[in-house]
């Protein structure tokens, strides 16, 4: 197959085929993590947490002190669903990504993960791991309490990596980004190498464009492993889809390199996120849903029910 | 001269353009969206025609009765916050006289001009419970514990105060136009037969600005039907849809959900609820009168 000399990593491709038929090319791999202030968790003494529950204790840690644990940002929805989908890999283990798919499509939702996830997301809201308003705080504010130092970690993607060469941001504390992936939970089949990451962003060509053999043309340069895959890493862009381990410049940040060996290292990943897995509507209501759910608004019982009928319409 | 305006082919070619411009924008539109309104279509691709399906849904939403409750307390917060204040604003500004009076109209009226994006921004980060301006000052009053104003069950309020703030030095101006137009001789001739304050203002400032009071309010209830951007920036229609506007909520489902067809039914209810306000209002102004 083509794609293997391109380099595509395992998996990144399944979200732009269907029937077995390729009908386009992963632009990025997407991961999404916890930010967490080195210096802070110093500070504070805290540790990196390896279970879940040592996040909490983290959660109590920073509360006291004045600290927001984890600035999240709540206003574009999205970051809460995929909260609970990387929840529910680490309740359900390895096999989550294509139980997923399957749940939304057939709006079965009877997977103990989904209640599991929903109530771990529940009590820790309750124990106040996000900032106050949380659902109301935009992208830009969210990120900025986290690069002004009150929030001490930030649940976002690895495309936010370019924090630690932002200028902008206060040296002390973009030399001292770290990242760690959803904690372990207990009872759980998942582990710190199941990743919620997916590869985004990408190209396709239409069947009746009347330029579509050069359109594939382009695609085939620009996709080659020396054109995108080695520039969009040497310019910090993003990590493409493809392995790029032989364009390491040996100039990377200590951040874009724990990314790196997480997604060498990884032994699942999430792919794409329940919320994205359905029609446009779907990603509607199940985004609205997982505010709503986060608010106390709704029963996870309603968020499920709620995610079952948005399909069927 | 007579003769060329009562030509009846010049009458209609002056009234052409307009009539031509009323077509196009509005009539057209109009009737396009009751046709969409009838259709599934999402927006892009195939669709078909599904009769009186969009309005069942419609009936049955709960978000979009939410949305109308929303927009008739914002169209109540005009009326009786926001036109009152507005009023003895500008009764006041009357009796001011000098530089002052230049002064404070100007400053009432600054909202008005700033764009509705900063107006958006500037409240977001005022309510902001972590580093907002109203948290510091109940900080510094002693205040302990977090007062999420954008929060599930405050956010509608906090909405209505920015609302209310935004639109407050237009509808001074124009009460404040009705107020000048008030012959002063009618005040003086009420305090020779010895009227007080009070008396004065029911029996004669506000008999006399009547048409003024009518016009106001009318445009109030229909700038509250069509409140959309503020509401869309500030709070994108959260937390849930708990602030959501008729206006914001279609377009949230026309161009979000990608169910163009739903969200033109929702559009044509809005048109509904429009001329049934304007009409309800042309009434209620016309029993007033003589």
């Amino acid at each position: 197959m083509r794609s293997l000399s391109y380099g595509f990593i395992q998996g990144a491709l399944d979200g732009f085929s269907k029937d077995g038929k390729l009908y386009g090319l992963a632009r990025n791999t997407d991961v999404m993590a916890f930010y967490y202030n080195k210096s802070m968790f110093e500070k504070y003494g805290v540790k990196v947490p390896e279970t879940y529950d040592d996040l909490l204790a983290a959660v109590n840690t920073f509360k006291a002190a004045g600290v927001i644990p984890v600035s999240m940002d709540g206003s574009d929805k999205w970051p809460l669903s995929i909260y609970i989908n990387a929840l529910y890999q680490q309740y359900n283990g390895s096999s989550s990504s294509k139980e997923i798919r399957e749940a939304v499509k057939t709006g079965d939702y009877s997977n103990e993960a989904w209640t599991k996830s929903l109530d771990q997301l529940k009590k820790s809201i309750d124990a106040g791991i996000f900032q106050t308003g949380f659902e109301t705080t935009d992208y830009a504010t969210s990120m900025n309490l986290f690069t002004n130092g009150q929030a001490a970690m930030y649940y976002m993607g690895s495309w936010e990596m370019s924090m630690a060469t932002n200028e902008n941001i206060p040296e002390e504390i973009r030399n001292n980004i770290g990242v760690f992936n959803m904690p372990a939970v207990e009872g759980g089949k998942g582990t710190k190498t199941d990743l919620t990451a997916w590869n985004g962003g990408g190209h396709a060509v239409t069947a009746n464009s009347k330029v579509k053999a050069e359109a594939i043309k382009l695609l085939n340069y620009m996709y080659q492993p020396e054109n995108w895959s080695k520039l969009c890493w040497e310019k910090g862009v993003c990590m493409s889809a493809q392995n790029f381990s032989q364009y390491l410049t040996g100039k990377e940040t200590a951040l874009q390199l724990e990314f790196v060996d997480k997604v060498n290292h990884a032994t699942s990943i999430s792919g794409v996120t329940f919320n994205d897995l359905g029609t446009n509507q779907f990603k509607t209501v199940s985004e609205d849903a997982s505010v709503e759910f986060a608010i106390g608004q709704l029963t996870a019982k309603d968020f499920t029910d709620k995610l079952a009928g948005a399909m069927k319409k | 001269m007579h003769k060329l305006y009562s030509n009846k082919k010049v009458i209609f070619s002056l009234m052409a353009p307009g009539l031509f411009v009323f077509a196009a924008a509005i009539l057209a539109p109009i009737l396009l969206s009751v046709y969409y309104g009838f259709t599934d279509y999402s927006g892009i691709g195939k669709s078909s025609f599904i009769g009186l399906d969009n309005y069942k849904t419609l009936f049955q939403d709960s978000v979009f009765w939410t949305a109308l409750r929303n927009s008739l307390l914002l169209a109540i917060g005009f009326i009786c916050i926001q036109h009152p204040l507005a009023m003895l604003t500008a009764i006041k500004l009357d009796q001011l006289q000098g530089k002052a009076e230049g002064l404070f109209r100007c400053i009432f009226f600054i909202p008005n001009v700033i764009s509705v994006a900063v107006i958006a921004y500037l409240w977001k980060f005022i309510y902001n419970p972590n580093f907002g301006l109203v948290a510091k000052i109940l900080k510094n009053l002693g205040f302990t514990g977090q007062l999420n104003l954008l929060g599930s069950g405050n956010a509608i309020w906090s909405v209505l105060v920015v609302l209310i703030w935004h639109g407050f030095g237009w509808g001074m101006l124009i009460y404040y136009t009705g107020v000048k137009n008030i012959d002063p001789v009618m005040y003086e001739a009420a305090s020779i037969d010895g009227a007080n304050g009070r008396d004065i203002f029911f029996h004669i400032t506000l008999p006399l600005m009547k048409p003024v009071i009518q016009v106001n309010v009318t445009m109030a209830v229909i700038a509250a039907l069509k409140q959309m951007e503020t509401v869309y920036l500030l709070t994108a229609g959260g937390p849930g849809n708990e602030t959501q506007f008729m206006a914001s909520y279609l377009y949230k489902q026309a161009f979000q959900s990608y169910k163009y067809g739903y969200g033109n039914s929702i559009s044509v209810m809005f048109i509904v609820i429009c001329l049934i306000s304007t009409v309800a209002l042309n009434r209620i102004f016309a029993e007033r009168g003589e």
